[in-house]
């Protein structure tokens, strides 16, 4: 039953269902943080230049997120460091 | 929403109500189209403003002065909310009085007064000569009943009866009433009646108030109200309402509310090419249509008759207007 | 008496507030209850439409207001369940035409007279919705499975927590769902509109043509029997007294084997 439960949601993840849901999740973090597009994009510059002054970074590999639970939001930001900076 | 509203008071001066506007744009296009469709009326009519709280800038106010004028009318009263527009009108020199107009008083309806209609509207409107077949009281009997009741002339078509929340009962006094339609008889003898109603049209109680003549559709949502007679040349649709302490003439179909007489005049009339309103109000009393949705269906798709709401023996009653004398 | 009053509200327009607000009050004065729907929606009126009550309006919440009638006078009292009591909006006039703190007063006096006072809010966010929730305690969030009411309906959310003092709580209610497109992953399921918003669930509500033919006849889908919608807004009504009601079962298969196979194989969430 496993797998054919498996089978028949096999192409869920590009539903229209699904994208709905996404999509939604994404705009409403914007939304409840009252959030202006591009914000999030000049925060991640700033933070990568003060992060970058104390570690040497990998800079491919960092990553940002917004992300909530609860109708909270968090930030979630990954460095991948690779030294500190004397 | 209601966008622009004519109140005539008592005095000699009509108020346009454009509160209801929120920019001057759509001002403008309110305030023209109601001075084009209503045409000559405004020649020399004393005319009060009231701007609410719509934010006007100098040439805006003159503009809106300048409308009023090229009608004809005569700009009275200014009256504004908002202080912009207040000094505005002031730079052009007009006084203006800040707040709100006196409003109408309107009168008090007894809630008790109200009824069930019921009108076989399927049975008036329809074709004339199955509804001679359908009808059951012999011709005979019919003009007994008219020469019996010579302050009468019109034929009673349709009978509103109210009693309570009770529907007529067969053989009720009210609800006998004469159904009947031969439509083609009625008018060969009609031409006596037709001078006489000439005749008598002068002496009535019409001759002293003004008429408020409007050219427009009203739709959801927009009030006329007129301390005389009202004759508005287009439809009333539902949710639209007329009032007037005088007689409602509409030279289209009337589907929302119109309450004629409202300072208690219970000689005042309502007529118009096709009634098929939510409510008639004649001085305190009220008549609603039926609760069946059939019926007002039924009649929608049917031809005009043009038909009287009049008070007859304490009751609204809707009669064919086209004898009325 | 003390009444609860409750405020029907989505942010997106003609996701189903007024019939929603319609069927709960309907349902409510079934339960035996005695309530007052009020049409806050001052200048597009709709309610006494849906109740079939339009030709018995003579006074309305303005002229309340603004005093020209006394409150008993207004209230349009319903054709079948004399329980239940409309208290229509005004047509003529816009929504600046009441204000908050007349609002309260209002809600205030109508709670001494009613167990419930169902409030049908405007569309949209400004003074017309601000002044519908002025007097409620509770509210009722009405929102469709589609991504513009979703987000209206978690603007309004927002909102509603703003004001926690007063609103003490609100729930959700998912009108319209097809459970035949959220098992064919066309449509988002109640519990995805649930996961998004992080709010209570009050109720679902399937899409039924019969709310068209009720709003035809002037008989909300609540007072009648065997119509599924109809049921749902019943279930609500218990839920909003108090009572644990499960969830109505949409998923009933139709038409072809295929699609019961697909519905034993991957049995739809909604």
């Amino acid at each position: 039953m496993q797998i054919l439960n498996w089978f028949f949601r096999l192409n869920d993840s590009d539903s229209a269902r699904n994208t709905a849901k996404d999509r939604m999740q994404k705009m409403l973090v914007y939304d409840r943080l009252e959030l202006p597009a591009g914000r999030l994009e000049v925060l991640e510059e700033e933070l990568l230049a003060v992060v970058s002054r104390y570690f040497e970074l990998d800079a491919d590999t960092t990553h940002f997120d917004l992300q909530q639970t609860e109708r909270k939001a968090a930030l979630i930001a990954n460095f991948r460091l690779l030294r500190a900076k004397c | 929403m209601s966008k622009i509203t004519i109140v005539s008071r008592g005095d000699q001066s009509l108020l346009i109500d454009i509160a209801g506007c929120s920019t001057f744009k759509e001002a403008i296009e309110q305030l023209s189209s109601t001075y084009l469709s209503a045409g000559q009326f405004w020649q020399e009519q004393l005319v009060d403003l009231n701007l609410g709280s719509l934010i006007l800038n100098r040439p805006q106010a003159a503009q809106i002065l300048a409308l009023t004028n090229g009608i004809g009318a005569k700009p009275n009263q200014v009256f504004a909310k908002n202080a912009e527009t207040i000094n505005a009108l002031k730079d052009l020199d007009i006084e203006v009085t800040k707040g709100n107009p006196p409003t109408v008083s309107s009168t008090t309806i007894k809630q008790e007064e109200a009824t069930v209609v019921s009108n076989n509207k399927d049975i008036a409107n329809s074709d004339p000569v199955k509804e001679t077949s359908s009808v059951d009281q012999p011709a005979s009997e019919v003009k007994q009943k008219e020469s019996e009741d010579k302050k009468v002339k019109t034929k009673i078509e349709q009978v509103i009866v109210f009693d309570g929340e009770e529907q007529p009962k067969a053989g009720d006094e009210q609800s006998a009433q004469v159904k009947e339609a031969d439509a083609a008889t009625e008018l060969e003898t009609s031409q006596d009646s037709i001078l006489m109603a000439a005749a008598t049209a002068n002496t009535t109680k019409t001759n002293k108030r003004t008429a408020l003549y409007l050219k427009q559709t009203l739709r959801a949502g927009q009030a006329v109200s007129h301390n005389g007679d009202l004759i508005i040349v287009g439809d009333v649709n539902a949710g639209a309402e007329v009032v007037a302490e005088g007689d409602i003439t509409i030279w289209g179909s009337l589907r929302g509310i119109a309450h004629a007489g409202i300072d208690g005049n219970t000689k005042a009339e309502i007529r118009a090419l096709r009634l098929q309103p939510i409510q008639i109000r004649i001085a305190s009393y009220i008549a609603r249509s039926p609760d069946s949705s059939n019926s007002s269906l039924s009649a929608s798709a049917s031809a005009y008759t043009a038909e009287t709401a009049k008070l007859v023996n304490g009751k609204i009653r809707i009669v064919h207007s086209t004898l009325e004398a | 008496m003390s009444g609860r009053v409750i405020v029907v509200t989505s942010g997106k327009g003609g996701v189903g507030k007024t019939t929603a607000s319609a069927n709960i009050g309907v349902a409510l004065a079934n339960t035996g209850a005695s309530v007052a729907l009020v049409d806050m929606d001052i200048g597009l009126r709709n309610l006494d439409i849906l109740m079939g009550l339009e030709n018995r309006v003579v006074y309305n919440l303005v002229d309340v207001v603004e005093e020209r009638c006394k409150l008993r006078q207004a209230l349009v009292r319903d054709k079948r369940l004399p329980n239940l009591s409309l208290l229509p909006a005004a047509q003529t006039r816009d929504k600046t035409a009441v204000n908050a703190e007349q609002m309260k007063t209002l809600c205030q006096e109508l709670r001494n007279l009613f167990e419930f006072v169902i409030v049908d809010s405007p569309a949209g966010i400004e003074s017309g919705f601000q002044n519908a929730i002025a007097g409620a305690q509770e509210a009722v969030v009405i929102c469709t499975p589609e991504m513009s009411a979703v987000r209206d309906a978690d603007r309004i959310i927002g909102l509603l927590e703003a004001r926690k003092e007063e609103i003490e709580q609100y729930r959700l209610v998912v009108n319209r769902i097809r459970p035949n497109m959220v098992r064919n992953a066309d449509m988002m399921s109640v519990n995805d509109v649930l996961d998004i918003l992080s709010v209570k669930l009050l109720g679902v509500v399937p899409e039924d043509e019969e709310i068209i033919i009720s709003t035809n006849k002037g008989e909300p889908v609540a007072g009648t029997d065997n119509t599924r919608s109809g049921l749902a807004f019943r279930n609500i009504a218990r839920r909003l007294r108090g009572e644990e009601v499960p969830l109505l079962d949409l998923d009933v298969p139709n038409g072809n084997w295929l699609n019961r196979i697909m519905t034993f194989l991957n049995p739809v969430k909604v």
